[in-house]
């Protein structure tokens, strides 16, 4: 698994987000970004099951009385 | 006992203080004369409201000459991580986006602990956003390990940490998204403990991600926690993830006995074969480990399979949920954050959705993992962290990532987990225990931690400074 990231895909995710970085602040943030990107990638190679929710959506109405 | 006012525990204090035996106006005069005295060194506050403080102990000294007693809090000196709201105090979260930030109300446990009488001697340092790291370009204090001043007392409560090792407060409440209540009082060798996620309100305390933030109190003993604990926990309105299950009586679960209690050790992950993993750190909690045998607790290896990818879906979850909050700021104004928290937010916005969702469901299996260990043993028992703290010229915003996270697995179940001094380093400095129990089951892990704190007694020795 690629956990590297070459910097015009990097600056083209970062430019998507709608931060405006200049290029010391890029190279600052790549190599943290990239820290991610092995266990990011291992956690999403798990092949769960349909029954694994996510985020249970509880909004807390009451019947009307 | 200990004979100086500023080293008494909680649960010794209390009782004088109920019985007229020692002064509230006393005692809280200690504390703002030790704070004088030594936070200039410490950096651990960033507020002290000496005036307000002093007209609290007034209060309360009146209160309890008329028979007013409140509890095992009234007149006690304590303070507060800057993330807690105070009415009318400064409130800050350690950040300039925040300076000039003064509340209007207090949050639900800051309200709880001044019903309950305590004396607020002020505001303590903290990573800025309860994230960010000992960071000099964000201008707020740095707090010191009062252990070895070159150390950081961990984070992100860092003066809560360091505040109690010290003698600045009697206890604090800390706040803790991936072990930012635990990690310090490892470092700092104190206890601290972070109830069940929907034990403790969160009203009025800063958020820094939604689904993993808990509150919990940061104390010199584990019987002074749970005093603590006693008097924020149970529902509130204003807090819609509060809990309606009843609040037990957790003095009552402070005995000195274990025997017959299971304790589950997930070694393949908490001792596992890694070179980023303090030796020192094993040696000392596999030695709590057999004293608590040796006290009659039975100590069983558990698999919990899933925890190999918490590293990754604990700060996925964290870091997406904190850039949702902080977004418009980072865009808008982000010389305002410090250089630390500015680059970990702006990672946390780069994060795909289907990685946050993943790591979501990562928790949902970790959860039933856990449920199905705890069917088999009470509590289950790890180092709180897998080094002891670093200095500072080690830090930057990466440091604490590249180590692996002992603490960032209960934030994600939300069970609770109380970190108890167990030993030092080679070096001197303090190594903790970690133990975690069922939900709402705070009773269980009082005991366990309680019962080898008498048994160890480390809580007798206090940092030179």
């Amino acid at each position: 698994m690629a956990e590297t990231i070459s910097m015009e895909d990097f600056r083209a995710l970062v430019n998507r987000v709608g931060m405006e970085l200049d290029d010391d602040e890029l190279a600052h943030l790549k190599p943290m970004y990239e820290h991610f990107l092995g266990p990011v990638a291992r956690m999403n190679a798990l092949d769960l099951d349909a029954e694994d929710l996510a985020v249970v959506f509880g909004p807390g109405w009451e019947p009307e009385v | 006992m200990a004979t100086e006012l500023h080293y008494l525990t909680i649960g010794e204090a209390s009782g004088l203080l109920r019985d007229g035996k020692l002064s509230p106006v006393e005692l809280t005069r200690a504390f703002l004369d030790r704070i004088e005295a030594l936070d200039e060194r410490l950096e651990c506050y960033i507020t002290v409201l000496r005036d307000e403080a002093m007209a609290e102990a007034r209060q309360a000294e009146a209160e309890i000459l008329r028979g007013e007693y409140r509890g095992p809090i009234h007149g006690v000196p304590i303070a507060l991580k800057d993330l807690y709201d105070t009415e009318g105090a400064r409130t800050t979260a350690s950040s300039k986006v925040m300076a000039d930030r003064v509340p209007s109300e207090d949050a639900t446990t800051t309200a709880r602990l001044r019903s309950a009488g305590a004396v607020l001697l002020g505001k303590l340092a903290m990573h800025e956003f309860a994230l960010g790291g000992p960071d000099p370009s964000n201008g707020f204090p740095l707090a010191r390990n009062p252990w070895n001043l070159d150390h950081i007392p961990g984070g992100s409560s860092s003066g809560s940490g360091a505040g109690v090792a010290a003698g600045l407060c009697m206890g604090t409440l800390g706040s803790c998204t991936g072990g930012s209540i635990r990690g310090p009082a490892s470092y700092c060798g104190i206890a601290g403990i972070k109830a069940t996620y929907g034990r403790v309100s969160r009203y009025g305390v800063v958020p820094l991600s939604w689904t993993l933030d808990h509150c919990g109190p940061m104390t010199w003993t584990v019987e002074d926690s749970a005093i603590m604990l006693q008097a924020i926990a149970g529902h509130d309105p204003k807090d819609p993830t509060t809990s309606r299950a009843p609040v037990p009586d957790y003095a009552a679960s402070l005995t000195e006995d274990v025997r017959g209690l299971r304790i589950g050790v997930p070694r393949h992950f908490f001792f596992a074969d890694d070179p980023s993993i303090n030796r020192d750190t094993l040696a000392a909690v596999d030695g709590a480990l057999g004293t608590l045998e040796d006290m009659g607790a039975e100590v069983v290896e558990v698999s919990v399979p899933t925890l190999e990818h918490a590293g990754a879906a604990q700060p996925v979850i964290m870091l997406s949920e904190a850039f949702a909050y902080h977004q418009n700021t980072l865009r808008d104004r982000p010389e305002l954050f410090g250089e630390m928290v500015r680059a970990r937010f702006r990672t946390g916005g780069l994060f795909a959705s289907s990685d946050y969702v993943q790591a979501q469901r990562v928790r949902n299996v970790l959860k039933r993992e856990f449920a199905q260990v705890l069917r088999e043993v009470d509590v289950v028992a790890s180092p709180t962290m897998s080094n002891p703290a670093p200095r500072f010229d080690q830090m930057d915003a990466m440091t604490t990532s590249r180590v692996p996270s002992f603490t960032g697995p209960y934030n994600l179940t939300g069970m609770p987990a109380i970190s108890v001094p167990c030993g030092f380093t080679g070096e001197g400095l303090p190594v903790g225990l970690q133990i975690a129990g069922k939900p709402f089951d705070e009773p269980t892990v009082f005991r366990a931690a309680y019962a080898y704190e008498r048994n160890a007694r480390l809580f007798e020795t206090r940092p030179a400074i």
